[in-house]
Parts: structure tokens; sequence; C-alpha cells
């Protein structure tokens, strides 16, 4: 059996899929709006959040007041609050060991620990996030740099491919989510991915998302507790 | 680099580092029998589900006119793949091929 960082390494390999054509645009749209080429690359090696640094990017550029930059951002980011105790039942680790964890629990990342941790020995459960989690920073930060330093050239060399990759992500997600995907928590989930995109749609996805996932559990909830009541 | 770039950088770093890391270290005390335990459980699958919701929207968004042809044609295989070989890296991988030939026929079609 491989070394439970190796295969974290390797399972996290559609997240760096996803996340290459992603970081590299970011790269081109920091140096764009005016940041240089270190400027970029250092703020996703710090923040790795890749929602509030697109939203980072647009709130200098349009010359946002910092406390108010600051505060947004975070705003953007309060989903991540969640992800931790969601998946923290799977992971038996010290409180300095969930500390180094916690840095890079990103939305994807998050998705994949939730998935896979339950199929992981539980000893080595750790070991396999820390490989998933540099996987995702890797390419993370690789790709902004790339993005920032040569960005123009290759979406002008490989377009098609610099295209169609950010698929991976959705593809991750709905990967993740198949197992779950039975009575009584079907429609529940149908209606919770319906919200989220509607409010995407209008432009206000961290909301969605918050909101979309709280209701679509409430729902889950109340159908799990009909189920009992009718088999008993 | 800026000093005012960085400075601003590191409280955003620091404070989502905090979003992740203070309910991870809190959620240990957590009584796996408990009720808020139940509701994290429930919670979990939703917020992929809420993932996925937003994500294809912004996949939908930069395909431009008609992306929503190569994101079916991407979920579509994704899920067909998925049924018949299982894992999870070989279906990730079919889907984005077939999002490639998705926007081919796309970009074909509008000339």
């Amino acid at each position: 059996m491989q070394a439970p960082w190796r295969r974290g390494l390797k399972d996290g390999i559609p997240i760096a899929l996803g996340y290459l054509p992603v970081g590299v645009t970011f790269g081109v749209v920091a140096t764009q709006q005016g940041m240089s080429a270190a400027e970029a690359a250092l703020t996703s090696l710090i923040v790795y959040s890749g929602a509030a640094q697109f939203m980072l990017v647009g709130l200098l550029a349009a010359g946002t007041p910092t406390v108010l930059t600051v505060g947004l951002c975070l705003l953007l980011n309060a989903r991540h609050a969640l992800y931790g105790p969601a998946i923290a039942a799977y992971l038996p680790a010290t409180p300095s060991r969930l500390a180094g964890l916690a840095f890079g629990l990103t939305d994807e990342v998050f998705a994949v620990a939730l998935g896979r941790l339950p199929q992981q020995p539980a000893a080595q459960r750790p070991l396999w996030l820390a490989g998933v989690e540099v996987m995702a920073y890797g390419s993370w930060v690789g790709a902004s740099a790339a993005g920032a330093l040569a960005g123009d050239w290759i979406r002008g060399h490989l377009p098609l491919l610099a295209e169609s990759l950010p698929i991976a992500l959705s593809a991750l997600f709905l990967v993740l989510l198949l197992p779950h995907v039975q009575a009584p928590r079907r429609g529940a989930i149908l209606v919770t991915v319906t919200l989220a995109a509607a409010f995407a749609w209008a432009q206000h996805a961290a909301l969605g998302l918050l909101l979309a996932a709280v209701l679509g559990a409430l729902l889950a909830g109340i159908g799990e507790v009909r189920c009992a009541r009718k088999s008993s | 680099m800026r000093t005012e770039i960085l400075l601003m950088l590191l409280a955003i770093g620091l404070g989502t580092y905090a979003l992740r890391a203070l309910p991870l270290i809190g959620a240990r005390r957590l009584d796996p029998a408990g009720k808020v335990f139940r509701a994290l459980q429930l919670l979990g699958p939703m917020l992929i589900a809420a993932l996925l919701g937003v994500s294809l929207i912004g996949d939908v968004r930069g395909y431009g006119a008609g992306g929503w042809l190569p994101e079916l044609l991407g979920l579509g295989a994704t899920l067909v793949v998925q049924r018949r070989f299982g894992g999870f890296v070989a279906p990730i991988l079919a889907g984005v091929a077939a999002c490639a030939l998705g926007l081919t026929l796309l970009r074909s079609w509008g000339g």
C-alpha cells in the first residue's frame, strides 16, 4: 500500500487540474490590474482563497479603503467556518496538527476530504489530507505565478485546454456528491444545487452558498425525521 | 513589494486561516451522539451541493453564449464514466475532454 501522503498527492490531482487554469487567470488579472508578479504570487501564497483573491484585486483596482477590503474578503470567506466541524469527526489529530491542516482547507479540499477521509485508515488520515493539501496549494501558487509571468503566452498557445480545464472543479464536486444522492436526501440536494446556482447567477455566490447549504441541511433533516417516523 | 499591500494580504490571510482553523480545532469537543454533530453531518453534503451549483454557473459564464452545451456534455461524461468505472480521476478527465469537444462544436457552429 502506498504511503498515505502519496495517496493524498494522487487524490489531489483533480483539484490541481481545476486550479491550474483558474490560478493562471488570477495571475493574469492581478498583473493587468496593477499588481507586480511578486505581489500576485504572494497573494496566492498568503491568502490562498481564489474567490477572495479575485475580489481583492477588484477592490484594490477600484481604490476601496483597506479596512473595507479586508472586511469584505473575510465576509466572503465566512463559509470556510463550516468546513472544519463537518470533517472534524473523521480527523483524529492533535490540536497542533489540526492547526497545520486548517491552512489548506479550501472549498475543493473540503469536498475531497468529506468524500474520501472515511475511506482512509483512521491513523493515516492527517498525512493523507496533508498530501491532498500540498498538491492543491502547490498547483494554486505555481499557476498564479505562471499566470503573472507568462499568462498571455499560455492562453495563446493552449486556448482550448485553458478554457475547458475549469470544468474539472464542477466535475469533482459532482463525483463527490454522487454517493449522497439517495432518498431521503435527493430532493434536498436538488434544491440546494438549484438555489446556489440561482444566487450565483444573480452575482451573490457567497451568500447563496451559505443559504442554500443551510436550507438543504434543514430539508434533509426534515426528510430523515419523516422517513424514520414512517419506518417505526 | 508595497508595504500597504503586504499588510493587507497578511490581515486577509490571518483572518481566513482563523476562519478555517478555530472551528476545526473547536469541533473536536463535539459529542458524536449530539444534535449539533448530526446537523453537521447533514450540512457537509449540502455544502458540496451548493459548491457544485455555484461552480457550474461560473463555468457556463466563462464559456460565453451557449455555454450550457460544453457544461452538460462535460458533466454528462463525468457521470457516465463514474457510473461505469468508478473512481474519480478518470471521470473528471472524461468531463474535461467532453467539455473541450463541446467548446469545439460551439465555436464551429458559431462560425
